[in-house]
């Protein structure tokens, strides 16, 4: 190769990687100023789209019954199905109708149905299925049930909105044991929306679940039922924590707690062995305890863990009877040093604006 | 062996590497665009309004401040400001010798506040615990003098929430981050660590600490540092999520589970790249404990930073994060090919020794020894001109591929000359910028390796960008 010229074996392959390597970034340069060139004129598109609609949107809103532009493609239609979603997400009341009508004189539905049928890029689907809740709910509901099994959490989780907007008591049956099962649909999701149905049904249906629930369920449906109002689930708490169950569970139901005739039971688990089990007991005992429960909270700021220390003082200083005096007085007579940094934290805390 | 065998063995070794080097990174860059590909596909309903759902994770957002009395009360204002159902924010003092100190208890109405402080990982001093009396959820940590790394793990120490997120004080955050950055680890149980994606603010318009316009800036070596932070975070960082191999999260911002940090003893405070090492430790002792785990990255331009616009100070820079990466690396050697070492330790790990700690030195080499062969008529003028070819060509294709990248996902830079400029520079760096940074990191490694006195370049900030309102 020193004497090299291009009639080396290895110089020439180099020269034809280089050339190869040159010839692709020529060809991604061009890729890039294309993308930028189609991303400039869909921005244009939308622009016209959005100075067009969204007047139209916010009068139909507003009451005004208005004449629907013809809608010149396919494409404008998807255009105007974000926007129009946008605006019918952020609405309640009569409204409501009043866009949902609009959204049918611009076929609309009819676009949402096609983009329904099709398996096309993941945005269209999600957008076809949000706009199906609304305007295509009974013609639709066995397709967006089938939707709700999608394996992608998103579109599963798309469908389950759509469906629990539409009717949650028809749909929670079928959905709870999926909503058990599916590990990827986060609690975080699935909680808000269990609040739009019905607390009846609701607990109804979890009550029902429950009742046959062990382990992994158990713990699950009790976070599920954190979407009721209290009333509704303490009893359930109470039950479980009668009859004792393996600690996740415990946590689970302790996290319930807000019944004052509970507190006995609360108190059984502020013993437990396992300090999560012990915080949340302490942490119930925020909503239930009495006058005679302030001492086994001083004992509690004694505890080898600094979270249970920490739980104890909070509850502690959130309880309603205990003023400032006898707080004081408390901390003075904590006989640990960590307890009484803890009390005086807690303290601190509450004081602060 | 002859003189001209070793010439040629040596020609034949430079440019293995540099093919090898060049494909790797090419591969890594597909990877990274089947990944952002999902990811974008995944994020479709980011229109849709979001709802505060009350189960988000809450966060303690660790501030890290060290003679910051110009810029500290504004970084934390931002910071108040961000969209987030639940977050605190604990500000470390760390020995501030200016009135960093006196500027964070005046602006914020802060008062002495009896703190159960918990020492879980060993670090200075605490000498008072505030807490303003303005915004419920901002503590201040004032302690004594100990670096980066001791004034985080006294933030850990501090922080009341599961997750917390190590922030510089002078990161431009956007309104949303924590909400970008939050949410894989509401999806993945397993999640322990997540970084974003960092921008560069110089150009940039920011008004009360939040970015209001996006511009590029002036100076052709800001502009170079954005092709190359483009191809570092959307190549680097995202090609090696999926096989949750990320060596990286930037000190810039990042998100950790505090528990997991806690068990690994916290941030090193002997180390220039604390942030670096404590990923690959996190890595190396999950994996050999055998624990299910992920660490993520969020490609979402979450943090805005200013770089460097003189060469004495990105000199200072890229030498202390080869230093950092060298550390990192010879600190945590037993994840290298470690028999539960997985993705981290029989991929990511040889490729950073191979392609990142060691290419300075073969870089830098190469170009020497190329060019002195050339010179003394060792080597031919074809075999000469092709290695240039290769080289540029590949880096070329690197950067080019790192602006479709940001093309097909967040094209941020929306001004009618900004694309052309930024195809320009990334055509550009290849011819001299990068380059001298090899130089830059090859004096990194001479100071790791010879020992030399670890010292904390000074960051010269011009906030140029920044409006006041």
């Amino acid at each position: 190769m020193a004497s090299g010229t291009l009639s080396d074996p290895l110089l020439f392959a180099v020269f034809v990687i280089a050339l190869g390597v040159i010839a692709l970034s020529l060809v991604l340069l061009a890729v890039v100023a294309a993308l930028r060139l189609q991303l400039l004129a869909r921005e244009r598109r939308l622009r016209r789209v959005i100075a067009r609609w969204q007047p139209l949107l916010a009068r139909t809103v507003a009451g005004e019954r208005i004449a629907v532009p013809r809608l010149l493609s396919a494409t404008e239609r998807e255009l105007v199905l974000p926007l129009w979603n946008e605006v019918r997400e952020s609405i309640r009341g009569e409204a409501e109708a009043r866009l949902d009508a609009l959204a049918r004189r611009a076929k609309l539905d009819r676009t949402a149905r096609a983009m329904l049928a099709l398996r096309g890029p993941r945005k269209k689907r999600i957008l076809a299925i949000n706009t199906a809740g609304y305007l295509l709910a009974a013609e639709c509901w066995d397709r967006l049930l089938a939707l709700c099994r999608d394996p992608n959490p998103t579109i599963s989780l798309t469908a389950v909105r759509a469906v629990m907007r539409v009717d949650p008591a028809r749909a929670l049956p079928e959905l709870l044991p999926l909503m058990l099962a599916r590990e990827n649909w986060s609690l975080a999701h699935l909680v808000p929306l269990l609040r739009a149905a019905d607390a009846g049904v609701l607990a109804e249906t979890l009550e029902r679940a429950m009742s046959r629930a062990a382990g992994g369920d158990l713990v699950r449906l009790l976070r599920l039922a954190e979407a009721l109002p209290p009333d509704r689930t303490s009893t359930w708490a109470g039950r479980i924590l009668e009859a004792g169950a393996p600690e996740p569970v415990i946590e689970a139901a302790l996290r319930l707690v807000r019944d004052p005739r509970d507190a006995p039971l609360v108190r059984r688990y502020l013993e437990h062995p396992g300090w999560q089990v012990r915080v949340r007991a302490i942490g119930a005992l925020e909503h239930v305890a009495g006058a005679d429960d302030v001492a086994r909270l001083v004992a509690a700021l004694g505890d080898r863990e600094w979270w249970v220390r920490m739980r104890a003082a909070r509850t502690l200083v959130r309880l309603p009877f205990l003023g400032e005096e006898e707080l004081s007085r408390l901390r003075e007579a904590v006989p640990d040093r960590f307890g009484r940094d803890a009390l005086a934290h807690a303290e601190a805390e509450e004081r602060a604006p | 062996m002859t003189l001209a065998g070793v010439i040629y063995g040596t020609q034949v070794f430079y440019l293995s590497y540099f093919i090898a080097i060049n494909c790797s990174y090419t591969l890594l860059g597909i990877v990274a665009l089947l990944t952002l590909n999902r990811y974008l596909d995944r994020h479709a309903m980011d229109w849709q309004p979001r709802l505060h759902t009350g189960a988000e994770p809450p966060i303690s957002i660790l501030v890290p401040a060290c003679d910051e009395e110009a810029t500290i009360g504004g970084s934390i204002r931002s910071i108040l400001q961000l969209e987030y159902s639940e977050y605190e924010v604990v500000i470390i003092n760390d020995g501030s010798k200016d009135r960093t100190l006196e500027v964070l208890l005046r602006e914020f109405r802060m008062l002495p506040f009896s703190e159960a402080y918990r020492r879980q990982i060993p670090c200075r001093e605490v000498r008072g615990v505030y807490r303003s009396t303005v915004f419920s959820n901002l503590r201040l940590i004032d302690k004594e003098n100990g670096g980066k790394a001791d004034a985080l793990n006294s933030g850990i120490n501090a922080a009341r929430y599961p997750l917390f997120c190590a922030v510089d004080a002078d990161s431009i955050l956007q309104r949303d981050s924590l909400w970008r950055i939050a949410e894989p680890f509401m999806e993945e149980p397993a999640m322990i660590a997540c970084g974003g994606t960092v921008r560069i603010a110089n150009g940039c318009r920011v008004e009360d600490g939040f970015l209001t316009g996006i511009d590029l800036p002036r100076k052709p070596l800001a502009l170079f540092q954005i092709v190359e932070y483009l191809r570092a975070f959307l190549f680097g960082r995202l090609g090696w999520e999926p096989l949750n191999a990320l060596l990286l999260i930037s000190g810039a911002f990042g998100v950790f589970r505090r528990d997991r940090v806690i068990e690994v003893g916290g941030y090193r405070g002997d180390c220039m790249g604390e942030d670096m090492e404590l990923v690959v430790r996190l890595h190396r002792l999950q994996r050999a404990a055998g624990r299910r785990y992920r660490i993520s990255f969020v490609p979402d331009p979450i943090c805005w930073t200013e770089v460097p616009e003189s060469l004495s100070v990105l000199k200072d820079q890229r030498a202390r994060w080869q230093r950092g990466l060298s550390e990192s690396i010879v600190y945590n050697r037993g994840l290298l090919f470690h028999r539960r070492g997985g993705a981290p330790g029989w991929l990511a790990m040889p490729f950073a020794i191979l392609f990142e700690w060691l290419s300075p030195l073969a870089e830098v080499s190469g170009y020497v020894l190329m060019t002195l062969g050339f010179v003394f008529g060792l080597i031919s003028v074809e075999a000469f001109a092709l290695f240039f070819l290769v080289a540029l060509g590949f880096g070329v294709l690197l950067s080019v591929t790192a602006m479709l990248l940001e093309e097909l996902s967040f094209h941020l830079y929306t001004r009618p000359r900004n694309l052309p400029t930024l195809l320009f520079y990334a055509v550009l760096e290849n011819f001299g910028y990068r380059q001298l940074v090899a130089v830059y990191r090859l004096i990194g490694l001479w100071r790791w390796a010879t020992k030399r006195k670890a010292i904390w370049g000074r960051m010269i900030r011009n906030a140029s960008w920044h409006v006041r309102p």
